[in-house]
C-alpha cells in the first residue's frame, strides 16, 4: 500500500527535476537579439504502422494539430517538416545530429497502430535532442477511434507540454461563446455554444431568442452560468450540462447579470440591482439563500473570486469610472486594484492568483500583476472584450472585432503570439475558458 | 376678363402697401412689448433658449436622450425634454412608459448593461421628480446589445449611447 503510493510520487518528483533541468537549458536559446522566441521544436508526423483494410475516413495529422497547439501557446516555435533531414518513428532511428543541424531543441516521434476496425493506439516519445536525452519514457494513447484524434492530438500537445515546460498543458479543455444569427424573419437567435479550446466541434447547448451574454464555466466543467433576457430584463441563469437542464437563479427586478463561481463551485457570485443600485450577491446552491456583499451607490458588477475563494474582485464606478476593486469577504475590506488607465472593467485572475486579465480603456485586453499592478498590454484595439485565462493562465481568449469582422482570438498570455479560432465564424462574442483541466 | 384682371392687381398692391406700412409702423415704435415667451412649452425657456440647447420647437418631439461615455448623467437638453415627457404623461394620466436604457460598444458587456440600466434610472427619477400624475415609469436594460448604429466609431457610439422614451 505504501509502496504503491510512493512510487508514482517519486517518478513525479524526478520527472519534475528532470523537466526543469530541460526548461532551464532551453531558456537561455530563446532569447535572441533581445526578442524572445518560443522552444524550437521537431514534430515528425507520425508514422500508420497498420492501415486498415478499409478506411474511408480521412485521419486527422496529428502532426499538423500538435504544432498549432504549441506555437498558440507562444512557447513553442514549431519547425516545418520540410527543413527535418530525418523522420524517425521509434527511438532507435532517432539521430540527435540530424536536429541540431536544424536547429531544434526538442523532437517529438510517434507511431499510430490499427488495433482493430476503428480503434488505434498512438505512441510516442518526447527528446531533449541538445542533450541527447529521452524525457520521460514512451506514452500510449490506448483504443481510440477515428472521430476522437482531435482529443489524442490535443493529449499529446498537453504531455509535451508538461515535459518541457514543467507546467500542466491546456489543449484539451473547452470554451464557451455566444453566437448571434439572423436565420429567419429577420429575428435574431442566439446560441450558447461548447467547442474545444480551438473552436473545433461547436455544439448548442442553449438557444434564445434575446440576447445570451457572460457564460462562464463551474469548476468541475459541469455546468455554465449565463444570462439571458426575460421580458422584464437580464436574468441569471445556470445550464447543466450533462442534463440539460437551465435554472433560474437570479431574476429580481432590476438587472441580474455577470455571474461567477467560486472556486469550490458551491456559490455564484453575481450583480443585482434589486434594491436600486447594482451591488455584488452571492448565491448559496445548498441553502439557495442570496447575500448581499456590498452596497454602493456606484455600479458594482462582474465579480470574480480569487482562486483561495477568500476575496472577490469586482467593477465598480464608484470612483467615477469603471475600475476594479478587491473586495475581502472575511474582513470586508475593499481595496482599488487598478490606477492606470480611465476605465478597467470585467477582471479575472489565473489560477494561482498572480495575474489579472481585464478590459482596459474601453475596448484593450490587458493583462495586470497582481502584485504590482504593472500592466502587460495583449492588444491595443478599441473592440476587445470578454478575456479569460486558459486553466493554466499561459493563454488569454477574448472576442475581437478585427476589421469589423467578429471573431474569438487565444493570445499568449505575453502577448506575443496571437491565435485566431479559425473553426468559429459568425457573429461571435463573450468567449469563456474552462477553468478544468482534463 | 381685364377688368377682373385689373381687381386682382389692385387688391395684390393694397396688400403689399399695407404689408409695407406694418413694417414700417414697427420699426417706428421704439422697444414694443415685444412678448417673449419665457415658458416656450411650458418648459420654463423660452424657445431661443431651447433652440440653444438644441431643442428646436416642442420638446415632446424628441423621444431620446444621449449620454457622454461612461456616463449616466443628464445634460440640460435631456432634462429638459425627460421633464416634458413627465408633465406630458401627467397630463393624460395614467400612462405607462418604459424607458429603454441602452450603451455603445466600448467596455465590458456586463458594465455596459449596469450602465445603461443607470440611465435608464437617472431618466427616470428626472421625470418622477417633475411628477408624471400617478404614471408608472419602468426602466428596460438592454445594455450594448441593441445599437441604434452599428458601426464602429465615435458618430455612432455617440448615437448609442441614449434612453429612449417610449410611451
Amino acid at each position: 500500500m505504501k509502496i504503491k503510493y510512493y512510487l508514482p510520487l517519486f517518478l513525479i518528483a524526478l520527472t519534475q527535476c528532470l523537466t526543469a533541468t530541460v526548461s532551464a537549458q532551453n531558456l537561455r536559446g530563446v532569447v535572441e537579439g533581445g526578442q524572445v522566441r518560443g522552444m524550437p521544436i521537431a514534430i515528425v508526423p507520425f508514422k500508420l504502422m497498420s492501415a486498415p483494410s478499409s478506411s474511408t475516413t480521412e485521419m486527422p495529422q496529428l502532426d499538423k494539430i500538435i504544432n498549432r497547439n504549441l506555437y498558440a501557446s507562444g512557447k513553442f516555435e514549431p519547425l516545418p517538416s520540410e527543413k527535418f533531414l530525418s523522420f524517425p518513428s521509434r527511438k532507435e532511428e532517432v539521430r540527435a545530429k540530424d536536429w541540431r543541424l536544424i536547429d531544434a531543441d526538442a523532437l517529438v516521434i510517434g507511431e499510430i497502430w490499427n488495433i482493430e476496425k476503428d480503434l488505434y493506439e498512438v505512441q510516442f516519445r518526447i527528446f531533449d535532442v541538445r542533450r541527447d536525452v529521452e524525457i520521460g519514457t514512451g506514452h500510449r494513447i490506448p483504443s481510440i477511434k477515428l472521430s476522437n484524434f482531435r482529443s489524442a492530438a490535443h493529449i499529446i500537445s498537453d504531455q509535451v507540454y508538461k515535459s518541457l515546460t514543467g507546467r500542466p498543458g491546456a489543449f484539451n479543455s473547452r470554451i464557451a461563446y455566444v453566437k448571434k444569427s439572423t436565420p429567419e424573419y429577420q429575428r435574431d437567435r442566439f446560441q450558447l455554444l461548447v467547442a474545444d479550446w480551438d473552436g473545433y466541434g461547436s455544439v448548442e447547448v442553449y438557444g434564445s431568442w434575446k440576447p445570451l451574454l457572460s457564460p462562464t464555466w463551474s469548476p468541475d466543467g459541469s455546468k455554465i452560468a449565463f444570462v439571458s433576457f426575460s421580458k422584464d430584463g437580464a436574468i441569471v441563469q445556470v445550464h447543466d450540462l450533462n442534463r440539460g437542464k437551465s435554472e433560474v437563479i437570479a431574476a429580481f427586478k432590476g438587472v441580474n447579470s455577470a455571474p461567477a463561481w467560486s472556486p469550490d463551485g458551491t456559490k455564484l457570485a453575481y450583480s443585482t440591482s434589486r434594491h436600486g443600485s447594482p451591488d455584488i450577491y452571492v448565491y448559496d446552491f445548498a441553502t439557495r439563500t442570496h447575500q448581499r456583499i456590498n452596497t454602493h451607490w456606484g455600479i458594482d458588477t462582474e465579480p470574480s473570486w480569487t482562486p483561495d475563494g477568500k476575496a472577490i474582485m469586482h467593477t465598480s464606478s464608484r470612483s467615477g469610472k469603471a475600475q476594479v476593486y478587491r473586495y475581502d469577504i472575511a474582513t470586508e475590506e475593499l481595496v482599488r486594484q487598478t490606477f492606470e488607465g480611465d476605465q478597467n472593467s470585467d477582471a479575472s485572475l489565473d489560477f494561482d492568483g498572480k495575474r489579472m486579465v481585464m478590459v482596459h480603456d474601453g475596448g484593450e485586453i490587458v493583462v495586470a500583476d497582481a502584485q504590482t499592478g504593472e500592466l502587460q498590454w495583449i492588444t491595443s484595439s478599441k473592440f476587445d472584450e470578454s478575456p479569460s485565462f486558459s486553466p493554466n493562465g499561459d493563454m488569454v481568449l477574448y472576442a475581437t472585432e478585427y476589421t469589423y469582422q467578429p471573431k474569438l482570438m487565444v493570445s499568449s498570455s505575453d502577448g506575443r503570439i496571437k491565435t485566431p479560432l479559425e473553426f468559429v465564424s459568425g457573429d461571435v462574442r463573450e468567449p469563456a475558458w474552462s477553468s478544468l483541466l482534463r | 376678363m381685364n377688368r377682373k384682371f385689373g381687381l386682382l392687381i389692385t387688391l395684390a398692391m393694397a396688400l403689399v402697401l399695407s404689408a409695407c406700412a406694418s413694417k414700417v409702423e414697427q420699426v417706428s415704435t421704439e422697444e414694443p412689448t415685444v412678448v417673449v415667451d419665457n415658458n416656450a412649452f411650458g418648459t420654463g425657456y423660452s424657445a431661443a433658449d431651447l433652440e440653444a440647447m438644441g431643442i428646436m420647437g416642442n420638446p415632446l418631439d424628441y423621444k431620446t436622450l444621449y449620454f457622454e461615455y461612461d456616463s449616466s448623467a443628464m445634460d440640460q437638453k435631456s432634462d429638459v425634454i425627460a421633464r416634458a415627457h413627465a408633465r406630458e404623461m401627467a397630463r393624460r394620466g395614467g400612462v405607462s412608459a418604459e424607458l429603454h436604457g441602452h450603451a455603445d460598444e466600448r467596455g465590458s458587456r456586463g458594465y455596459n448593461l449596469a450602465l445603461s440600466e443607470r440611465r435608464g434610472n437617472t431618466v427616470s427619477s428626472a421625470m418622477g421628480n417633475e411628477g408624471t400624475g400617478g404614471s408608472q415609469l419602468k426602466v428596460v436594460a438592454h445594455g450594448e446589445e441593441a445599437p441604434a448604429d452599428a458601426a464602429h466609431n465615435d458618430a455612432a457610439w455617440a448615437k448609442n449611447r441614449r434612453v429612449e422614451i417610449n410611451y
